[in-house]
C-alpha cells in the first residue's frame, strides 16, 4: 500500500536519501503515461524504450547530483524532460514524424504525383506533334470545324454561325474529320497513348 | 461524403502501453550503480560494474 499513500514529492525526497525502491514505486505509477506518451510522438516501440530509458537516466542523475528542486510536479517534470529527448531524438534523425508505411494501407494509394516525369513528358510532346500532323491532313473544312470544336471549345451552334453553315453540316464535318484522323493514324500505325 | 482512408488510431494503441520489463529493470540497476561523490567543489560519477 505504500506507493498508493505516498505522494510523488515523498517518493523523490526517500529516494534522494538513498531509497533506491522509491523509484521503482515512481516508475510503476509513471511508466504507462510517459511511455504512451513518448510512443505517441514516435510511433515505434524500439525508440520509445530507448527515450523512456534516457528519460530515467536523466532523472536519476539530476536526482542524484542534487540538482532537483521540488517547484513543480515530479510528473511534468520528466514529460518535459521526455519531450525535450523526442525533439533530440528528431533533430539527430533531421527528420519528422514519418509514416512507415508498413501497414495494410498504402499512403500512395491515396497520395499520387500527377506531374509527370521526363520520360512521359517527352511522349507527350510527341502525341502532340504527331496529332497536330494529322490535323494538317485534313481537309480545310474539316479542319476548321474540329479545331474550333476541340481547342476553342465552341459549340455546334456556335461554329455553324461562324462558318455559315447549319448545325448538321457542321456535325457532319466534325464526324468526317474524326473518321479521317482514325484513318490516317491507322495507315501510319500512330500511336497517340500517353 | 469523402472517405477517410486513415486508419484512426485507437485510444487504447497509444494510451495503455508500457515499457518492457528489461528497460524498467535495467533502469533501476542502472540507478542502484551509480553514485556520485563530491569532493571540493568537483562532482565525480561513478559506475559499479
Amino acid at each position: 500500500m505504500k506507493s498508493v499513500l505516498t505522494d510523488d514529492a515523498t517518493l523523490v525526497s526517500n529516494y534522494i536519501q538513498g531509497d533506491e525502491d522509491s523509484l521503482s514505486i515512481l516508475i510503476k505509477k509513471h511508466k504507462q503515461r510517459i511511455y504512451s506518451f513518448i510512443y505517441s510522438k514516435v510511433y515505434d516501440r524500439d525508440i520509445s524504450e530507448d527515450v523512456f530509458q534516457d528519460t530515467f537516466i536523466k532523472v536519476i542523475k539530476t536526482l542524484k547530483k542534487g540538482r532537483y528542486n521540488e517547484e513543480g510536479k515530479f510528473l511534468p517534470w520528466v514529460m518535459r524532460i521526455a519531450h525535450n529527448l523526442v525533439i533530440d531524438h528528431f533533430r539527430r534523425n533531421n527528420r519528422m514524424p514519418k509514416f512507415d508505411n508498413s501497414g495494410e494501407f498504402s499512403i500512395f494509394s491515396v497520395l499520387s504525383d500527377n506531374s509527370l516525369n521526363a520520360e512521359k513528358q517527352m511522349v507527350r510532346d510527341q502525341v502532340n506533334v504527331d496529332i497536330k500532323r494529322v490535323i494538317e491532313e485534313l481537309p480545310e473544312d474539316q479542319k476548321e470545324v474540329l479545331k474550333m470544336r476541340v481547342y476553342q471549345e465552341m459549340s455546334f451552334k456556335e461554329i455553324s454561325e461562324r462558318t455559315g453553315v447549319s448545325i448538321n453540316t457542321a456535325l457532319g464535318r466534325m464526324r468526317y474529320a474524326l473518321i479521317n484522323m482514325r484513318k490516317t493514324i491507322e495507315k501510319n500505325n500512330m500511336i497517340l497513348t500517353n | 461524403m469523402a472517405k477517410i482512408y486513415s486508419k484512426p488510431s485507437s485510444v487504447n494503441e497509444t494510451n495503455n502501453l508500457n515499457p518492457k520489463e528489461e528497460t524498467v529493470g535495467f533502469i533501476l540497476a542502472y540507478s542502484r550503480a551509480i553514485k556520485f561523490c563530491n569532493y571540493k567543489k568537483t562532482q565525480f560519477e561513478t559506475i559499479l560494474n
